[in-house]
């Protein structure tokens, strides 16, 4: 009875509009009535939801995000694009995708990457006669690529989430050929569509203004090197790390590239600090959720229910991968991945499957349900910046929603795409 | 309330919410200078820190709770609103002020309870910093007492407005 009061107590809060920390608490807070027990513990949980040492990374990794995205950083990895891959069919579109490949590896978030690279590209693309539907569209669908390559602070949550025992460097590993997968296969819908369309392409640079602005893009680069090796060398831990991509990133605008300003940096900090609160306030909601969920043992009953409904470990993640899909389509990736975790995971584990590849495979599916109608909120933001109706964008996605959902199908079909970077670089 | 005090409440509202912004910036820039510091002398210096991690636990917890009370002002939690926005606008006042309601009482029970906490915790020491174990629960049981009073201007605010 308790699970149900809690399942559907936060359904209906949620539903109705209330905030999904505030949904989270106000049904924990009812269940936590019914079962009779103290309402110190909201507040306890809460408090040791929100300072587990390692989600230090989070609000350091999103604050050295927003320095690089104020700092100057997010022009020069869009001029490389551009100059990689802008004279192929499709032109801006295809410079959008690989722009947030790069850009995903510096701020590692989905709503920052469609924010920097969707603010520079879709107003250029419109400019030059690209329909406004098709460069929101690509932009939003190629910040998926961003949840999946270091730093991705919804990798780190999904290893505090999964109680801290997973190597970040092995889901950072394990996020790279999925990621690179996703941008390969919206390079390709970007093209059939631009084919189809008749957009046009740009003009080659020349390899002296790729090797320019390569050169000027390296140090931005660099960042997402230093982390990742910096981790999966041993040298560093993920909060360490975290610090040291802050000091890197200050270095790196206000210093080399001299773009940083006072107000630039004000303005970062400021983000980084709302946006980082608002997620830790998530967490801690989740973790008061998650304490009631192992209190009324949901994990095990969740385990002995999907037991009875599929056999092979495909046909169990098949079945999550279908909830998780569904959940998308109205619950953002940070709670999400905070409630989901601690249900399905024991299920992942007891048939066999890898945490680390059910990891990518939550975050991907997960991610898909953030350009997915009706709340998507990168669909939201996207939406916003080129300046249409969602429903105008809605229309035409389904291209790249149908790519995205291939590329998930393969990672959930074949783990070694996961698996096999974080087994060879162990 | 009259129409001048509900705005005179607001203005004074959005000046905490903005001093709650300066509260979680300053948090935010310190966690980072301690974890570098952590970095320089664990590599330079050979040694380890023992009040980093308390230190950085406490100022995550004055970050969460600080941006957490000034974005129930300025309406920034995640949220679902399609369902709500499908409604009429007479169902969605009321709703509004339901969901008002809710988050400020969930908003003064967390604050109750986190000052219970506090208060008991307040002989306890940490280890690792001459700090008390209640002092964790500080930043919550205020912040969550401002975002509860954020949350009563805000109601007052749109009952103002539909007064009009």
């Amino acid at each position: 009875m308790g699970g149900w009061i809690l399942f559907l107590s936060f359904a209906v809060l949620l539903a109705l509009g209330l905030p999904v920390a505030f949904s989270l608490l106000a049904a924990s807070g009812l269940v936590i009535l019914y079962l009779d027990l103290p309402l110190l513990v909201l507040a306890q949980q809460l408090v040791a939801g929100s300072s587990s040492s390692a989600l230090l990374a989070i609000p350091l990794f999103v604050l050295a995000g927003e320095l690089m995205l104020h700092g100057g950083l997010s022009e020069r990895l869009i001029s490389l694009a551009s100059s990689l891959v802008g004279h192929w069919r499709g032109g801006l579109g295809q410079v959008s995708v690989v722009s947030s490949l790069f850009f995903g590896g510096v701020s590692g978030s989905a709503i920052a990457d469609v924010s920097a690279v969707g603010g520079a590209m879709i107003p250029q693309m419109h400019k030059r006669g690209f329909d406004r539907d098709y460069a929101v569209n690509v932009c939003m669908s190629a910040a998926l690529v961003a949840l999946l390559v270091p730093p991705s602070h919804n990798l780190i949550l999904f290893s505090a989430a999964a109680g801290g025992g997973l190597s970040i460097a092995d889901l950072f590993a394990a996020g790279l050929v999925p990621a690179l997968l996703m941008t390969a296969a919206l390079m390709l819908t970007t093209w059939i569509i631009a084919v189809k369309r008749g957009y046009a392409a740009e003009v080659f640079p020349g390899m002296r203004q790729v090797l320019i602005r390569l050169l000027a893009a390296l140090p931005g680069l660099a960042l997402v090197a230093l982390i990742f090796f910096g981790i999966k060398a041993g040298i560093f831990t993920a909060v360490e790390s975290a610090a040291i991509a802050v000091a890197y990133a200050l270095l790196i605008t206000a210093l080399v590239y001299r773009s940083l300003s006072k107000e630039a940096f004000l303005i970062a900090i400021k983000n980084a600090s709302r946006t980082s609160g608002t997620i830790l306030f998530v967490i801690a909601a989740a973790s008061v959720f998650g304490w009631l969920l192992a209190y009324l043992e949901m994990p095990a009953m969740a385990v002995k229910a999907l037991q009875s409904m599929a056999d092979t470990p495909l046909g169990v993640l098949t079945m999550i991968v279908l909830v998780l899909l569904a959940l998308g389509t109205f619950m953002d990736l940070a709670p999400m991945i905070l409630i989901c975790t601690p249900i399905f995971l024991p299920v992942a584990k007891a048939f066999g499957i890898d945490p680390i590849h059910f990891g990518v495979v939550l975050i991907l599916a997960g991610g898909i349900g953030l350009i997915t109608p009706p709340v998507g909120s990168v669909l939201f933001v996207g939406a916003a910046i080129g300046q249409i109706e969602v429903s105008q964008a809605v229309r035409t996605l389904w291209p790249f929603w149908l790519a995205s959902l291939a590329v998930l199908a393969l990672v959930v079909l074949f783990p070694a795409l996961s698996l096999a970077l974080p087994a060879l670089l162990r | 309330m009259s129409a001048v005090s509900a705005e005179a409440n607001e203005t004074f509202a959005a000046r905490i919410a903005r001093l709650c912004d300066a509260i979680a910036m300053l948090a935010l820039i310190v966690i980072a200078a301690v974890q570098l510091w952590q970095v320089i002398a664990r590599y330079l210096l050979n040694q380890s820190l023992a009040w980093s991690e308390p230190l950085s636990s406490l100022l995550l917890s004055i970050l969460m709770s600080f941006a957490a009370a000034s974005a129930v002002y300025e309406s920034r939690h995640f949220r679902f609103s399609w369902l709500l926005d499908q409604f009429p606008k007479t169902y969605r006042t009321w709703l509004d002020r339901v969901i008002n309601l809710t988050i400020s009482g969930a908003c003064l029970a967390i604050s109750i309870k986190a000052a219970t906490w506090a208060m008991d915790g307040i002989a306890v020491k940490q280890a690792g910093i001459a700090l008390p174990v209640g002092s964790n629960y500080v930043p919550l049981a205020l912040a969550m007492l401002l975002a509860f009073l954020f949350s009563l201007v805000r109601l007052l605010a749109k009952q103002q407005e539909t007064g009009r």
